[in-house]
């Protein structure tokens, strides 16, 4: 990449338009962190989309493809999965966001869950709708804090975003009418109501963010398990913290496309559940993960199409997982 | 472009209405009654399995010896190894008269089973490979299913094992 050319290339550009690509970038990579996932441990969930400032709506369709590679007990060891087993869990994720006024957006994401379960003695298939998620976000800038110089604190200014996540149990989880074994789930079951915030701060064509977010599931009542009849009683999973760090590098084609490089570090926690108000000392886990994704975006700045790759590297009670996503994203400006 | 704004919205206001039939939007605490032959309260019939050190066994040679049998269905994940780790801290000391043994219900072949037991750490275990999915089908056995059964081969317990509470409930009531 060659700096001088990349500013040159900028003079022939809106500056609205190349910054709300960069956005577009950070904001999709980053949220493509956020894939909860195994069939023996509630079923997979959908990610989140965010709008660059300056445009009104966009979807995105990606496939994530997750393999399962053993699993770190609460101790922390690892251990293998049974000899002869292959576990696969695929996503096919539809999203959808929608600008509302000029400093908030709504969004909406539905995902198709496939669990692949090959076992020496079991195999199964099962595909369903996961857990949807609706989120609504409030951008704290009127203008974009994307600068190409550092010229004084002013400069510094990050763009910083609070949003709103609630999770649906649209999928098949444990708890329902549909299922006969822990293989068919795709759902956890359980409302949750996240609080998120992202800031993020570009200096072309380095970019750096971070995302928090902290969840709160609702209690519910249970009266069966994988559909045999219990004897009704509440649970409430415990509350999940996420972060995300992520550094970005863009690189300015000579079509006046973009290609950005992604490299990220999630960190994620869930308290322990509760039964009937009793906290359960077997629940409860935590996974550190590595990322590298990358994005191009169209020299009209419309289409993202995006991949991405994500280990798991260490963590308790969960499972160790590799995850390969590809997506595309179409962007609407009125 | 608003045409295809709004089919877009359609499309998602449609599968929210198509997730709206299940049952996990609206759950119930309604008790509900249960059509498995191993619920609880239920006498089920003598059965044979095969352990995983290669031997056959029957649950009636075990109730000889014990005042009942505790079976725990394992997918050997991390859910399981936690209540695993748990029975063996919690159960296996204070209930030596209580036969606790480990259902692995996703091995293929004995041998699959054994490696499954040894790698994962439960050598100290009796494990039932059940291999062709007999104890699963006839008990309504799946991950974490624990399953107490006592010398008049009663079925106790048929649920998930959740924080070992109720397992202490019924196997102190023995």
């Amino acid at each position: 990449m060659n700096t001088t050319f990349s500013i040159n290339t900028f003079n022939q550009f809106t500056v609205k338009k190349l910054i709300k690509c960069i956005f577009s970038f950070i904001t999709i990579l980053v949220f493509s962190q956020f894939n909860y996932a195994a069939s023996c441990c509630g079923g997979g969930a959908s990610s989140g989309v965010i709008l660059p400032k300056f445009d009104d709506a966009m979807w995105d369709v990606s496939l994530s493809n997750e393999t399962y590679d053993g699993y770190w007990n609460q101790q922390g060891q690892h251990k293998d999965d049974p000899a002869g087993s292959e576990l696969i869990q695929r996503r096919l994720n539809f999203s959808y966001a929608h600008r509302i006024t000029e400093q908030w957006q709504v969004n909406v994401s539905l995902p198709l869950i496939d669990n692949q379960n090959q076992y020496s003695g079991e195999s199964s298939s099962v595909k369903g709708l996961g857990d949807t998620q609706v989120g609504l976000w409030y951008e704290t800038f009127e203008r974009v804090t994307c600068v190409y110089k550092i010229t004084g604190w002013e400069s510094l200014k990050p763009s910083v975003y609070f949003g709103t996540t609630l999770t649906l149990p649209t999928g098949i989880s444990a708890y329902g009418d549909r299922v006969e074994n822990s293989f068919d789930i795709t759902g956890r079951g359980f409302y949750r109501w996240d609080a998120n915030i992202i800031i993020e701060k570009t200096v072309y064509p380095f970019s750096l963010g971070w995302q928090g977010s902290y969840g709160i599931a609702m209690e519910r009542p249970v009266n069966q398990e994988y559909g045999q009849a219990v004897t009704p009683y509440d649970k409430q999973l415990g509350n999940q913290a996420t972060s995300v760090f992520s550094g970005a590098y863009t690189w300015f084609l000579p079509n006046l496309s973009m290609l950005t490089a992604t490299l990220s570090h999630a960190s994620l926690k869930e308290d322990k559940t509760q039964y009937n108000h009793e906290k359960d000392s077997n629940s409860g886990f935590d996974k550190k993960t590595s990322g590298l994704a990358l994005a191009y975006n169209s020299s009209l700045r419309d289409w993202i199409i995006k991949l991405s790759f994500n280990q798991a590297d260490q963590g308790h009670n969960y499972p160790k997982t590799q995850t390969l996503s590809m997506g595309v994203s179409h962007v609407y400006s009125y | 472009m608003c045409i295809r704004i709004k089919l877009m919205a359609l499309i998602f206001v449609s599968a929210f209405l198509l997730a709206g039939c299940q049952e996990d939007l609206l759950p119930s605490n309604d008790p509900l009654n249960s059509q498995s032959e191993a619920r609880v309260g239920a006498t089920i019939s003598d059965f044979e399995f095969s352990l995983s050190t290669n031997s056959l066994d029957q649950l009636s040679n075990r109730l000889q010896t014990h005042d009942a049998v505790v079976l725990y269905f394992t997918m050997w994940c991390p859910v399981c190894d936690s209540h695993m780790s748990h029975i063996r801290s919690q159960f296996k000391s204070q209930y030596p008269d209580v036969d606790i043994i480990f259902v692995d219900y996703v091995s293929g072949t004995i041998n699959n089973a054994r490696g499954a037991q040894t790698s994962s750490g439960y050598s100290d275990f009796d494990v039932i490979a059940d291999y062709d999915d007999q104890l699963q089908s006839y008990l309504g056995g799946t991950m974490a299913s624990t399953i107490v059964i006592d010398k008049n081969f009663t079925v106790l317990m048929n649920e998930e094992f959740k924080t070992g509470s109720q397992l202490s409930l019924v196997l102190n009531d023995l």
